[in-house]
């Protein structure tokens, strides 16, 4: 039987990329943040 | 469906005290939810994933700066969040209206984008301005023939009149100019663009 829909357009799920989802994990990861002796917070990506 | 019977709360807090893992679990836990959501707004997958993306970059340094005080409430907290990025968007996206090319046409190719020309003329004011000063650089007589045949368009002819010199020793003293020029420019890594 002929096949109607692309394999492509089945698979379809509302969800974000799992490269998205492990870029804001690594984002997390990088990101420190440090208090100066003046109490301000500055945030410190280390990639 | 992704199971954490963890509550967010206590994955909140664990993850302000430290544990990264805890982050992770609160995407795969709401990450459906929110897509959903941002996709019902937008309809598209691109601007989706953005918003997506950025609702979460939002979440993360919100948390890290320890900024975050709804304890018991995330998951409305972020779709706030990414509402007001859906707003953000939109208010963009009617300032400036977009246009996707396709293969056969290509906008760039019918308008002119009147702010390049500026960058472009600003650029070129700039090297002008090197150059001159590059320029003060070299002898005075080499300069001399150079300001009278590049500035002051001369002949060489009505520069070897001005100057006493003969034809030669002007075209002489133009390409000594030149050849210095490019020495100094290549002595001092100088970049000029154009």
């Amino acid at each position: 039987m002929k096949q109607l829909y692309s394999k492509k357009s089945s698979e379809f799920q509302e969800q974000p990329k799992k490269e998205t989802v492990q870029y804001l994990i690594n984002f997390s990861k990088s990101l420190s943040v440090v208090k100066t002796k003046s109490n301000i917070k500055i945030e410190l990506n280390l990639n | 469906m992704y199971k954490n019977q963890t509550p967010d709360s206590t994955l909140v807090t664990r993850y302000i005290q430290g544990c990264e893992s805890s982050l992770e679990i609160l995407i795969k836990k709401h990450k459906q939810r929110l897509y959903s959501f941002i996709y019902s707004k937008v309809q598209d997958r691109e601007i989706t994933e953005d918003v997506f993306q950025d609702t979460f970059i939002k979440v993360i340094r919100t948390l890290k700066l320890g900024n975050y005080n709804e304890q018991g409430k995330f998951l409305p907290w972020v779709m706030r969040i990414s509402h007001n990025l859906i707003i953000d968007h939109f208010r963009k996206s009617n300032r400036m209206r977009s246009f996707k090319n396709t293969a056969d046409f290509d906008i760039f190719s019918v308008i002119s984008d009147g702010s390049l020309n500026a960058e472009k003329q600003l650029i070129k004011d700039q090297v002008l301005s090197d150059v001159k000063e590059l320029i003060e650089e070299l002898p005075s007589e080499q300069k001399e023939v150079l300001v009278m045949r590049i500035y002051k368009d001369m002949s060489f002819k009505e520069i070897s009149e001005n100057t006493g010199v003969s034809i030669n020793t002007a075209l002489g003293r133009m390409r000594y100019a030149l050849i210095n020029l490019r020495k100094i420019i290549e002595e001092n890594k100088i970049i000029l663009l154009d």
